[in-house]
């Protein structure tokens, strides 16, 4: 395969499927030749073989039919069958004169076929020559009372049975030729088959083979240099430019790796001035390939401009160190702020929450308030009630005071009466004392009389001395009843006297009573407007609880928003922190711009990422 | 009116016994004219003190003594006095102030016994005697003899 190197893809390309084509068209024709050949195996089965054995069993049946019909006439006794079964007899014989013509154009140029055919012929002929003897027989027999045309007519069917069974005998043996003939033709067809296959597969296995081969050969031809500029290509890609193409080839391929060549030195020169530049010689310089080489102008321009940048950059570099100072300082600043912030949002939360379980013990006691004031209410109702009755009962005792009063003044007017009466009795009394005290005198001057008396007047002495103890006694007497009477006086008095202080009692009663009437009558009114006045804080109570129940759920999302503010301002704090550690980052990486020669390049390059990670993490 | 002389011994005595004030006196019934509800006094000025003054007894005048004063005795004034004695001895009647007459009693001679010496000096020559029941013996002849008595009533 030596000379498919000197070639160009496209003919290298043209010359493997030119080849596969031709091989293609070698296999198309053989497979043609081979269908021809089988066509012609099927045509001869199909418009030869069957046909005759068709038509022979035809005429075979046929003959049989006449046969039939024949018999059938001779044992017909009336005209009419006789002349239906000639009429079946001659339309018969017309389809084995069309049988025998079809046969004789597709039988086959062979001496067994056409002797059994003559046979046949000759056979039939001489059966169907008897037939117009039988026939006229046969006619006879309606009228002949004999029976001697019936019994010639039968010997005569007879006679000819060996004829037919001759000619029917040749056509079985058509047939079966013909039978014979036609499996040949099939066997001849399958055996043109397989030989067509063996030669095709054999065709197309050498066409597949050489195919594989020759796509191989071109594909390897291709893709080596291209896989192989394709490794350079990425290195490239990953920025390895010492890279060197080794391909060696005549075709397109060759050019493109002496043009990679050529690009890998460019790329390696543009690479030697940037890291000239990245060491710090900003007086790197290219000379440019052509006219449209933009890359080594813009390089070229882009030095200008660095070295530019560079006389600039030393004046920013100042400014930033101030800026990153400023920066740290005041994010120092905003985290002790933010620090501060999230311990005082932490305090409030606290706070709230305080102040959220505060409501709830609020609101509970507002609900006990409520209740309270349903219960006092109906205290208060009760309370009405027994005001009520309170009047009711005052109204009672002042009845009962009057009644009492007048029943006083009448114990007070008794007791008068009474004492009045003591009085005259203590008169009598008196009167009663008096003449005791002078029976009294009287008996003793008796005693002195009698005394003087003597002897004579003892008995006298005697009766004066019982007067004396009778007026003693009356004397003693009236004593009692005078005590008795002061007794009564003294009772009678402090009687009368207790029935005055009644009185007064009574009537200061009343007068108490009337104001206790007064009292409760007012009582009975301010519990009344009380009991408005609790009904009015009932409902104001159940307003109220539902307004701390405005209250708790308000309470409830300041709690809640609380918390997020404590969650954002920890949130904050972090990226506060994480915007200090940037700024000293930010400080470091300024430093490292002052110095230059410390660090390199690559360096700075990786502490990029992560502050801009950080700085993500900070929204 | 005859007068009376103390009774001799071995016989016994019937007094009228009259309660003046605290104490109970004992006169002889002979001498004693009628008892009386005290009325009518009218006092009479220039007399001593025991002298209560005059009784219009049945139109007759009789000076009545008050036994309280003149004896000088403890305890209640004379003014509650409600009847008087009349006795008579030494030829002079006069009306004794008296709160009460308890009536008459016998004494036997055996059951008087003397005065005590030491009780009252001045009616120690009035009072005779004493009894068990410390009811005091009143001398009326002594009393009305009495010189202080003199004090220039009619004299019967």
């Amino acid at each position: 395969m030596g000379f498919l190197k000197n070639l160009k893809i496209a003919q290298k390309l043209t010359l493997g499927f030119g080849v596969v084509l031709a091989l293609m068209i070698v296999i198309g024709a053989v497979s043609y030749l081979q269908l021809e050949e089988m066509n012609k195996c099927l045509l001869r089965i199909s418009t030869r073989n069957i046909n005759n054995i068709r038509t022979t069993s035809d005429i075979d049946t046929n003959t049989s039919d006449i046969r039939v019909a024949q018999l059938a006439h001779i044992l017909a006794d009336t005209d009419p069958e006789m002349d239906q079964l000639e009429r079946t007899i001659a339309d018969v014989l017309k389809q084995i004169d069309a049988n025998e013509k079809s046969y004789e154009q597709t039988m086959y140029d062979d001496k067994e076929d056409k002797a059994l055919y003559d046979t046949y012929k000759t056979k039939w002929k001489s059966y169907m020559d008897e037939w117009p003897k039988i026939r006229s027989e046969s006619r006879k027999t309606p009228t002949d009372t004999t029976g001697q045309a019936s019994k010639n007519a039968q010997k005569g069917m007879n006679d000819s049975r060996k004829a037919f069974d001759d000619a029917s005998n040749a056509l079985l043996d058509l047939v079966n030729r013909n039978v014979k003939n036609a499996d040949a033709a099939r066997l001849e067809g399958e055996r043109i088959h397989n030989n067509a296959l063996t030669v095709m597969g054999g065709i197309m296995l050498a066409a597949i083979l050489l195919a594989i081969l020759i796509a191989g050969s071109i594909s390897k031809g291709i893709a080596r240099p291209v896989g192989a500029m394709s490794r350079i290509a990425r290195k490239l890609s990953e920025g390895d430019v010492e890279q060197t193409v080794t391909v060696e080839s005549n075709d397109e391929a060759g050019e493109l790796a002496a043009s990679f060549q050529n690009l890998v030195g460019y790329i390696k020169g543009v690479s030697a001035a940037a890291g000239a530049i990245a060491q710090g010689d900003l007086n790197a310089h290219l000379n440019p390939k052509s006219e449209r080489d933009t890359l080594s102008l813009s390089f070229n321009t882009m030095a200008e401009r660095l070295r530019r940048v560079a006389k600039a950059e030393k004046d920013i570099q100042g400014r930033i160190q101030e800026g990153t100072g400023s920066i740290s300082s005041a994010t120092t600043q905003i985290l002790a702020t933010v620090s501060q912030q999230t311990s005082s949002a932490q305090e409030q939360a606290a706070a709230v929450t305080e102040t959220t379980s505060t409501v709830e013990e609020l609101r509970a006691t507002c609900e006990l308030t409520a209740r309270k004031a349903v219960e006092v209410s109906t205290i208060a109702q009760s309370a009405v009630q027994i005001g009520l009755d309170g009047a009711q009962a005052v109204d009672n005792i002042l009845k009962g005071m009057e009644n009492i009063r007048e029943k006083v003044e009448a114990i007070a007017q008794n007791i008068l009466t009474l004492s009045e009466q003591t009085q005259q009795i203590g008169e009598i009394t008196s009167a009663v004392n008096d003449i005791a005290d002078q029976s009294n005198i009287l008996s003793l001057n008796a005693t002195i009389e009698a005394a003087r008396a003597g002897e004579q007047g003892k008995g006298f002495a005697v009766v004066a001395e019982e007067v004396r103890n009778l007026a003693e006694q009356s004397k003693q007497s009236t004593a009692k009843v005078r005590s008795i009477l002061g007794e009564i006086q003294k009772a009678t008095n402090a009687a009368v006297m207790a029935s005055e202080q009644g009185t007064k009692g009574v009537e200061s009663g009343m007068v108490l009573a009337e104001k206790a009437g007064e009292v409760i009558r007012k009582l009975g009114d301010n519990i009344r407007s009380a009991s408005q006045a609790v009904q009015q804080i009932s409902a104001s109570a159940n307003q109220q609880n539902v307004g701390m129940d405005q209250i708790a759920g308000a309470m409830r999302e300041i709690d809640q928003s609380t918390k997020q503010f404590v969650d954002g301002a920890k949130e904050l704090e972090s990226a506060a922190s994480g915007l200090n550690r940037l700024a000293g980052q930010l400080k470091s990486m300024t430093d490292a711009f002052r110095n230059p020669s410390k660090t390199t390049v690559q360096t700075r390059v990786k502490s990029a990422p992560p502050a801009e990670a950080e700085l993500a993490e900070t929204h | 009116m005859p007068k009376q002389k103390t009774s001799a011994p071995g016989t016994s005595h019937e007094l009228l016994i009259l309660g003046v004030g605290e104490e109970l006196f004992g006169v002889n019934i002979e001498s004693v004219q009628e008892i009386q509800i005290l009325k009518g006094l009218t006092p009479v000025p220039g007399t001593p003190k025991f002298w209560a003054g005059l009784i219009n007894l049945r139109g007759r005048l009789v000076p009545a003594l008050d036994l309280h004063s003149y004896l000088a005795l403890p305890g209640i004034n004379g003014a509650s006095y409600s009847k008087i004695v009349v006795v008579t001895g030494a030829g002079l009647t006069v009306a004794l102030f008296v709160h009460e007459v308890k009536g008459a009693r016998r004494f036997a001679k055996e059951a008087i016994q003397p005065p005590v010496r030491n009780a009252s000096r001045q009616g120690v020559e009035v009072i005779t005697g004493i009894t068990a029941d410390l009811i005091s013996v009143l001398d009326l002849n002594a009393l009305l003899s009495d010189p202080r008595i003199a004090v220039g009533e009619d004299r019967p």
